[in-house]
């Protein structure tokens, strides 16, 4: 794919021009979160936050959406399109990271064929992803480990790269190049300069952080499908609340609930975010529940993102965003879980 | 939102209109549901076969899987047998015929019916478990020819919790299969045998030579049953079952139903139990 630079300085133009067209969405500082808002002007977008804390497939699954609504005159139903979302001619996202623009290109496969996901699919061919990459690491972040997320800049349209007052724009996909050409005008072909530079900004991340990660990646699915028996599932959920915040916030989580909401004339079906990480989410009407406890209900979760996801769609489901790791509130790390649940356990041929 | 437009890969979860044509008193707590799409068009390109599900939507209750219970060759109506457990069923239970309710499917695999070709069938239900089995027993009953002995062997708690009363008449009488019932607990009119499915299967003792075996019930039946079976000199690739678990969507999408990186929903909910055996015991 193809590359240019964008003087710095040009950013807000190009931002307020595509503005005139579509939504633009970014990061925005609300009291000491920042998160995924509308923007109109460029002055608006916080650069130096950490990550978003609700992830960028918020704006792809929400976390909750009417699915159809319908109305009732006696026996008969009526169903109907949900009001179409005012964003038809696509979003501009900019500031994403590269962990949750990697999150989604698993998500595509998740939510792909066979039979995808009409809304979700929907969102993601209309709206353009500009990804910028990380100027610094937190120390929480294990996205080359989990997932090759710098080396392997994927999910976005675009990715942004500053280098002193110049900005290398990586083009990811056919749609990020139809929108370069919509501002040819403003950008030129990039120099190996500027494109080693920007190489070099990435790999020192990766190498500044990949003690972060604590667990080796190594054929790691084999290990973990080894470590089926481990107490470690037991003694590290032992103090789990069962909140599910590893996976509301998590970029890459996919799970959600269908329910029907509704009066005597009428409703919505609408589906929202569920999580492994509740005792209801498998127990069945019959009162079976195949993950009963807690136990259970951690190891589905690691081992999905780990192992079923790399056997399922050849990825791992963990972008390392290091958003479960800070958002604990009883302090459980999936890395130490992993790092503990696998010492131990040899893997069978 | 054409229905026909509707009919692409791409999942918006919405489900085609039906009309809930009949309800058939099974047991006390078991009703079966005969329902037919609004629209032709739906029910010309809704075909399913022995063993798929459907979602079945009460509006304003929400919506529940079950099995298709009617033969494949049935395509003027649709039919699931429901016993009331919970919120959805609750609701259903209640419907009168003639309200519109919704659908969605078929889902999920199906009896490998073709690999049987040439063999012995074993069919081995328990309690509301004989739903998914019944087509099957109907798809044989249309190619009788195609295989060999048809052996079914079915269960419930009491005579009255038996399902489909009126044909378990018509199939004994047939001279082209074997029928035997059980109860677990007999009352004053049963005549026939009496003890749990499993036992009564290993009294039976079906050669398992030629012969493969189909089984759904509770949980705990399905387990005596497949050891049982493997006693009686059956292979794991010889036993095939039909999983419950808990579903919402349908396609693989909103993350429940999984045994390891398999989906119930999509890879199953027939399963060998040679490839049971190969996922993680979650189940």
């Amino acid at each position: 794919m193809k590359a240019y630079q964008l003087r710095a300085e040009d950013l807000a133009k190009l931002i307020l021009r595509a503005a005139a067209e579509r939504e633009v969405w970014a990061p925005v500082r609300r009291n000491d979160l920042t998160l995924f808002e509308r923007i109109t002007d460029p002055a608006q977008i916080d650069w130096e936050a950490d990550n978003v804390r609700v992830p960028l497939r918020g704006l792809f699954l929400p976390v909750q959406e009417a699915l159809f609504t319908f109305r009732k005159e006696g026996a008969e139903v009526t169903l109907a399109a949900p009001q179409d979302e005012p964003t038809l001619a696509g979003r501009l996202i900019i500031g994403a990271r590269l962990c949750d623009a990697a999150a989604l290109e698993y998500l595509d496969r998740a939510f792909g064929d066979p039979l995808a996901d009409a809304p979700y699919r929907r969102r993601r061919e209309r709206d353009l992803i500009v990804a910028v990459t990380c100027e610094k690491e937190r120390p929480y972040c294990f996205c080359e480990v989990a997932s090759e997320v710098l080396s392997r800049p994927r999910g976005a349209d675009w990715l942004l790269t500053r280098v002193e007052d110049r900005l290398l724009v990586e083009v990811l996909s056919e749609k990020g190049e139809r929108l370069a050409q919509s501002f040819s005008d403003l950008l030129s072909e990039a120099d190996s300069q500027l494109l080693e530079a920007a190489r070099a900004i990435r790999v020192a991340i990766a190498g500044r952080i990949s003690n972060n990660a604590r667990f080796s990646p190594e054929g790691l699915p084999a290990r973990l499908m080894a470590a089926w028996d481990s107490p470690v599932w037991q003694s590290e959920s032992e103090r789990c609340l069962g909140c599910g915040i590893c996976t509301f916030l998590c970029p890459s989580c996919q799970c959600f609930d269908i329910c029907d909401r509704a009066g005597i004339l009428g409703g919505e079906r609408y589906r929202c975010y569920d999580t492994c990480q509740f005792a209801s989410f498998t127990k069945m009407a019959s009162g079976e529940n195949p993950r009963p406890t807690q136990s259970e209900r951690l190891r589905n979760r690691v081992l999905h993102k780990f192992a079923y996801s790399n056997e399922r769609f050849g990825a791992t489901a963990c972008v390392g965003c290091g958003r479960c790791v800070y958002l604990c509130p009883v302090g459980i790390d999936i890395r130490e879980v992993v790092e503990m649940a696998t010492k131990e356990a040899v893997p069978v041929e | 939102m054409s229905e026909a437009a509707r009919l692409v890969p791409a999942v918006d979860y919405v489900p085609y209109p039906a009309r809930l044509e009949e309800v058939i008193p099974e047991t006390s707590d078991i009703k079966t549901f005969r329902l037919r799409f609004l629209e032709e068009t739906v029910a010309a390109a809704f075909a399913h076969k022995p063993g798929q599900f459907l979602t079945l939507s009460v509006f304003g209750e929400g919506e529940a899987p079950f099995c298709i219970a009617s033969p494949a060759s049935e395509r003027e109506y649709l039919e699931i047998s429901v016993k009331r457990v919970g919120k959805v069923t609750d609701a259903l239970h209640e419907l009168a015929p003639g309200t519109t309710v919704g659908i969605r499917g078929p889902y999920g695999n199906h009896f490998a019916l073709d690999e049987a070709r040439g063999k012995k069938l074993l069919v081995i239900g328990g309690g509301i478990g004989l739903a998914p089995l019944r087509a099957l027993i109907y798809d044989a009953f249309e190619h009788r020819a195609d295989y060999r002995d048809l052996w079914i062997i079915y269960g419930a708690r009491s005579p009255g919790d038996l399902v489909y009363r009126r044909e378990l008449d018509q199939w004994a009488q047939r001279d082209d299969c074997r029928l035997d019932l059980t109860v677990d607990k007999g009352d004053e009119e049963w005549k026939g045998h009496v003890g749990f499915v499993p036992q009564f299967l290993a009294e039976l003792r079906p050669v398992s030579a030629d012969t493969v075996a189909y089984t759904c019930g509770p949980p705990i039946m399905i387990k005596f049953v497949i050891q049982n079976l493997l006693q009686l000199g059956f292979a794991p690739e010889q036993i095939v079952t039909t999983l419950e678990m808990k579903m919402k969507c349908g396609v693989g999408k909103c993350g429940r139903c999984n045994i390891g990186p398999k989906y119930v929903c999509l890879d199953g909910p027939v399963f060998t139990y040679a490839e049971l055996q190969s996922l993680p015991p979650e189940y």
